[in-house]
């Protein structure tokens, strides 16, 4: 084994161990889709390995993995024309346990917007990027992902005071 | 500013992105609007129920795909490199042996310098007692004139 693909190893290694769980919860929050999100989480540690055993230096390996991850999550669900499916994103969230039904409602909610909606608000609220990050990662600039962060909260509350009195009308 | 101008700064108020002067303003119209600070308690409510949501860890069998696809394009790679390692296991000399036998061949054909120039067709030199014979053709219209050596020295 080549110097250039024991440090390119090496550094997979690490890549991996750190990132592997944030890239998978990224897709499957997104998608919704146990199976997609496996798939896309293969892909993307592959072709890192790829880049990596490969000589080619990675800047911002955290920022490469979710450009990866988002793309590879987008075309699939063009693809295949995929629409989230409660019941699998329930499944995998409560494989811990029971929720309480405000996490419910929101995950109802979030699963309801559209995906250019979820990704904005997966990645500020879930996985804590700054608005630069943020913006190289989904390729806008600042303002307007400033708008559509907002944009994407307003409808997220929308749907979720929907659901908040559908709710409340059952439960009468 | 409209107070839909101010709920886009308080997205990025509530995310702390933002400039000190804009961070001022939205302090100040907050302080007055009620209808703006219930925006504000209502994402801020709504992101920290998002944030409630249990991570989804990568399941064991997802990670052992991931390493099987890793080795399996590992051996591919050494494969394509065994494949040269064919021919560098060849002995020396007989690489050698046949670089130079290449080399000569090479040259053979393009320079050829053992080429033997005995071998190329001269003009022989008639002797004396060979009857001579010219002949020049110009064209098929031309007249052919043909005279013996013989004749030719009877003539004079």
């Amino acid at each position: 084994m080549t110097q250039r693909r024991k440090d390119g190893d090496g550094c997979f290694r690490e890549v991996f161990i750190r990132y592997k769980d944030r890239v998978y919860d990224f897709a499957l929050k997104l998608t919704g889709d146990t199976d997609t999100a496996g798939d896309v989480t293969q892909e993307v540690f592959l072709r890192i390995y790829k880049q990596l055993t490969q000589g080619h230096r990675i800047e911002h390996p955290r920022r490469w993995l979710f450009i990866s991850a988002r793309n590879l999550c987008l075309n699939t669900m063009r693809n295949e024309r995929h629409t989230t499916t409660l019941a699998e994103a329930d499944f995998a969230a409560t494989a811990d346990g029971p929720e309480s039904p405000e996490v419910m409602l929101l995950r109802k909610a979030l699963h309801q917007l559209d995906p250019n909606d979820r990704e904005v608000l997966i990645l500020k609220e879930y996985q804590g990027f700054t608005y630069r990050e943020m913006a190289a990662i989904l390729e806008c600039t600042i303002p307007a992902l400033r708008s559509r962060l907002y944009e994407a909260r307003k409808r997220l509350r929308d749907i979720y005071s929907r659901l908040c009195k559908r709710g409340a009308n059952y439960d009468m | 500013m409209t107070c839909d101008d101010f709920r886009r700064l308080i997205s990025a108020y509530r995310d702390d992105e933002m400039e000190a002067d804009d961070r001022r303003k939205v302090i100040e119209h907050m302080r007055s609007c009620d209808s703006c600070r219930n925006f504000a308690e209502e994402i801020d409510g709504l992101g920290d129920v998002l944030r409630k949501l249990p991570p989804a860890p990568c399941p064991p069998d997802i990670e052992q795909a991931v390493i099987e696809k890793i080795q399996a394009f590992d051996q591919h790679a050494s494969e394509k490199k065994s494949f040269w390692n064919g021919y560098y296991r060849i002995p020396r000399g007989v690489a050698w042996a046949a670089a130079l036998a290449l080399a000569l061949l090479i040259i053979e054909v393009t320079v050829n310098p053992f080429e033997h120039k005995g071998d190329e067709q001269s003009p022989s030199i008639p002797s004396e007692s060979t009857p001579y014979v010219q002949k020049v053709v110009f064209s098929e219209y031309d007249v052919v004139y043909s005279t013996p050596v013989t004749d030719m020295h009877t003539n004079n």
